[in-house]
């Protein structure tokens, strides 16, 4: 019974699943700062304290590198280009939700209320210092992707005690190709769980650029195949990315499903200060990127509202960097604990 | 990952044997019910274990009783399994997830010894995991390939995992409920050759048994013996047979391989001068090999022949109509007592 190969071939067409339509990043404000979408309900207060918040991050990286080259912290991951992905999702926690993040996310944790010399403690090369069920931040996660189970696991612990929070994941692009990742987007489906898995996708991981990572056209489909749902924003719109999370989190927060947020942004630093990305990253594609700094974008739509100028940056950088400086003093201060006490740290109660 | 083999007996309801004696599985049962009654923190989750009871009916009845939101069924996958159970954890719950055979656990193995046994350490013990990985473990019952390792080495040099091995019915039901109450996580190793062999009379109220401690299940003077799981009945055989040529053979169940109970373990040694360990796993880097270094260490006087291991070959565990040359038999660790004997 020889059927036509062409007839085969039509027939099934109609058995391959197929996206409806590839998404387009949701954005509220474009490049030069204005307004191109629908503006998520902040006050002139709140979207201050957003940029601010950038800016506290911009400067943090610029101390941060200082501190490695002088030996001060071990190893540091630079944010800059990845600000507004950062703030928006950190504005958007509520308190109670818990974050369970990568290593290049820090503001996003001192947002949440990590204290910044407690952070800096860490990088100095003490474990983590602050109690997690109490600031909701999990300490950084070295193998990567491992954390989105964790975030997924306490998002079906917050459902089944009817609890009204969100575990959060923060991941990278590369994080996506890890089983654990598809296996708790799968996870989160089947239970419902109380849970956003936010990627920033910043397009490299180390020298691995995004398309060797996956074939798929975005990361934000991959939810698609969990049965969960997936969103791509423009990570380099603080208030796209907030908007995007803010909904995602309300949606999980209330039982509605978990959401896989894909935020599209760029990492113009090194991975770390261990790396050297002139062996692999082109330095048009850095510049292109610079051209869409988050900051400038955020900024400008604050000024065409006059409510931030040159002398409240001016301002706000000196606040800032005395803030910084302090921290850094607070955690050069901490006493080194003995080896004796970390011992009987990990040591069980039971 | 899905096994399509099943444990001979396991569809039928096992027998139940006079006065109010059960079986393994089923003191395993009836201690997961006790736990789910008393705390309703605990959640009991795994592959198969809702509707079906697991493919060994550990959790029989047990979502009929409780319900799907505390006894639930998982996706299959490990990773996820015990990964989602650490998450779950850290927000209060006290997970107890199936790894339906241990040979699958190297999947979770990661998210078990580098995420749930290290969140203590790295969080200077602020955050904790209360959680329990059941997994069947060991040959000895003709399963297919994958379905009969005993891994319990990899546990060992992981700080932050527990890990309990019971050899009877009683036991079982006083670990699972002494990990349940531990603030970090414990792989409970479950011998499949002992689920339906090992039986013993229940209290109404199952008794904890303190995780960390061994017991002496025969004393001898001249030789101890150390073993755990499915070879405690085989060196206790062991014993036996050479006890009618005269020698007097200590046999001491571990129960707890992290942490060990070397006080037991110690006092054993110093008093018999002999040494023969007994395991399925393969020699090399097997527990065995601590017990026997960790022992010489502590009691290198006492002395008085060389210590000896029993153990798997240095080869993949065979296919099942070989397994039994592989496996430790009560011959050949009877030979092994003999041997440190004549030394």
């Amino acid at each position: 019974m020889a059927v036509a190969a062409s007839s085969i071939e039509q027939a099934l067409a109609a058995s391959i699943p197929s996206l409806a339509q590839q998404p387009r990043p949701f954005r509220v404000l474009d490049p030069r700062g204005d307004v191109c979408g629908p503006e998520p309900e902040l006050t002139s207060d709140d979207v201050r304290r957003l940029y601010r918040w950038m800016l506290f991050g911009r400067l943090l990286d610029e101390r941060g590198l200082q501190l490695q080259r002088q030996g001060r912290v071990g190893v540091w991951g630079p944010m800059i280009g990845q600000e507004a992905a950062q703030t928006g999702l950190g504005l958007a926690l509520e308190p109670g939700d818990w974050v369970f993040p990568s290593y290049r996310e820090a503001i996003t944790l001192l947002m949440h209320g990590l204290q910044l010399s407690d952070m800096l403690g860490y990088y100095r090369g003490l474990y983590w210092l602050a109690d997690p069920n109490r600031t909701g931040v999990f300490p950084m996660q070295i193998v990567i992707g491992d954390q989105t189970l964790h975030a997924v696991g306490a998002g079906i612990g917050f459902a089944l005690q009817r609890q009204p929070h969100v575990g959060v994941a923060v991941v990278g692009d590369g994080a996506t190709s890890q089983g654990d990742f598809l296996e708790a987007l799968n996870f989160a489906g089947v239970y419902n769980a109380q849970s956003l898995i936010f990627v920033q996708n910043n397009q490299w991981a180390i020298s691995v650029p995004r398309h060797r990572q996956s074939a798929s056209e975005t990361l934000a489909q991959k939810a698609l195949g969990q049965g969960i749902t997936g969103l791509l924003v423009d990570g380099n719109d603080a208030l796209a990315v907030y908007a995007a999370s803010h909904w995602a989190l309300e949606r999980a927060r209330s039982g509605c499903g978990p959401v896989l947020i894909e935020a599209l942004t760029y990492r113009i630093g090194a991975h770390t200060t261990a790396d050297d990305p002139r062996r692999y990253q082109p330095p048009e594609e850095i510049e292109a990127w610079r051209q869409l700094d988050p900051l400038p974008r955020l900024r400008g739509y604050l000024e065409h509202r006059n409510v931030w100028d040159e002398d409240a940056e001016r301002i706000a950088s000196a606040e800032i960097l005395a803030e910084i400086d302090a921290a850094i003093r607070d955690a050069e201060a901490l006493a080194e604990p003995s080896y004796a006490s970390y011992v009987e740290a990990t040591r069980s109660g039971g | 990952m899905q096994a399509t083999w099943r444990p001979r007996g396991a569809v039928a309801e096992p027998r139940v044997a006079e006065r109010s004696e059960v079986v393994m599985v089923q003191a395993i049962n009836r201690a997961l019910a006790q736990a789910l009654a008393a705390d309703e923190r605990v959640v009991v989750m795994g592959q198969d274990i809702g509707k079906l009871g697991g493919v060994f009916r550990a959790t029989d009845g047990l979502q009929a009783r409780f319900g799907a939101q505390r006894v639930f069924d998982t996706p299959l996958a490990e990773s996820g399994i015990v990964g989602t159970a650490f998450g779950m954890a850290l927000t209060g719950l006290k997970p107890v997830a199936e790894i339906q055979f241990m040979g699958f656990i190297y999947k979770g193995a990661d998210q078990l010894i580098a995420q749930a046994a290290q969140i203590r350490a790295r969080t200077w013990g602020k955050a904790h995991a209360p959680m329990v990985v059941r997994t069947a473990y060991g040959g000895g019952v003709r399963t297919p390939e994958h379905h009969s390792d005993s891994l319990e080495a990899l546990l060992l040099s992981s700080p932050g995992v527990k890990v309990v091995v019971p050899s009877t019915a009683l036991d079982a039901a006083g670990l699972l409920l002494s990990a349940v109450d531990d603030p970090d996580p414990v792989v409970m190793m479950e011998p499949i050759r002992l689920y339906r062999a090992a039986r013993d009379e229940l209290p109404t109220e199952l008794a904890r048994v303190p995780l960390g401690q061994a017991s002496v299940r025969r004393t001898g003077d001249d030789v101890t013996l150390l073993a755990w799981g499915a070879m405690v009945p085989v060196a206790l055989e062991a014993a036996a047979d050479v006890a009618a040529e005269g020698i007097s053979a200590e046999v001491i169940d571990l129960r707890s391989l992290a942490p060990i109970d070397w006080r037991i373990l110690d006092a054993s040694v110093d008093k018999t001068g002999r040494l023969v360990v007994v395991h399925e796993a393969p020699r090399t880097g097997g527990a065995g090999a601590e017990l026997v270094a960790s022992l010489v260490e502590h009691c290198f006087y006492a002395l008085r022949s060389p210590p000896l291991r029993v153990a798997g070959d240095d080869v993949v565990y065979p296919p099942q109509l070989l397994e039994d040359v592989y496996l430790p038999s009560a011959a050949r660790v009877a030979a092994a007592v003999r041997q440190a004997l004549q030394d």
